[in-house]
């Protein structure tokens, strides 16, 4: 009673792309160089941490970064420490990544902790304080 | 420096203590906000000379802290002479009553 009706369009058999004219596809460092061959040999331009980072957002919903914060990077034998030395505020994390958002969490936290206690801080917090708002802008 | 040293410090500067995503202390004095740090949670090694430069110390003063050599008016003191704390205004001099002047006898 089954009957198998056969497709009405079937795939075409796999097949071997030919490389375009001039291209000729060889293994990474290996390739052996003339003049209509372009070998792709990957390396990366630095392979150091940047030592400062401009740091364009807190990973907190809450606050816009208005001007950027300069970040100075210092690794230690596990961690990066993240540092805004204007205000002498720091963060840590296993890679920059991290650190930079730990920083980004603190700073947000310390914004808010400063806002609400605004009018009993003493003379260096009062700086710090300004020089957040000069940075960050709380969202609406 | 180490979670318990951190602690330490804490507890000798009677600093109020927050525990969000870190731990945070801040040290009050005559009611104001004076300065904040921080620590992770865990045990893990603590940046010392972040957590120094936030509490306006030097090394030696931050030694002092951890074990017994720098009590909380010494760390009082420490703060006002750097002027992170404001030294009470003293009060302005009352004015003398004008006198008059003495009439030469005659």
């Amino acid at each position: 009673m089954a009957s198998a009706t056969k497709p009405m369009f079937t795939q075409p058999p796999p097949d071997v792309v030919p490389a375009p004219a001039g291209v000729k596809f060889v293994p990474f460092g290996l390739g052996e160089q003339k003049s209509d061959v372009y070998t792709l040999i990957y390396e990366p331009h630095s392979t150091h941490r940047p030592e400062r980072i401009l740091l364009g957002t807190l990973g907190d919903l809450g606050f816009r970064v208005i001007k950027p914060i300069v970040v100075n990077l210092e690794p230690r034998d596990t961690t990066v420490v993240a540092s805004w030395l204007e205000i002498d505020e720091f963060g840590t994390g296993s890679s920059t990544s991290l650190a930079a958002e730990d920083l980004g969490r603190t700073v947000a936290e310390l914004y808010r902790s400063l806002h609400n206690d605004q009018d009993k801080l003493g003379p260096d917090l009062r700086r710090v304080w300004v020089t957040l708002q000069e940075h960050i802008l709380p969202r609406r | 420096m180490k979670t318990h040293e951190f602690e330490r410090i804490v507890a000798k500067l009677q600093l109020k203590t927050r525990n969000a995503g870190d731990r945070l202390a801040w040290f009050e004095h005559d009611g104001q906000k004076v300065v904040r740090t921080k620590r992770s949670h865990g045990n893990k090694e603590q940046p010392g000379d972040k957590i120094r430069q936030q509490l306006k110390v030097n090394e030696q003063q931050l030694a002092g802290l951890i074990d017994c050599s720098v009590s909380l008016p010494d760390y009082i003191e420490i703060l006002k002479s750097k002027g992170i704390i404001a030294s009470p205004k003293k009060p302005a001099p009352q004015p003398q009553p004008a006198v008059p002047p003495q009439q030469k006898r005659r």
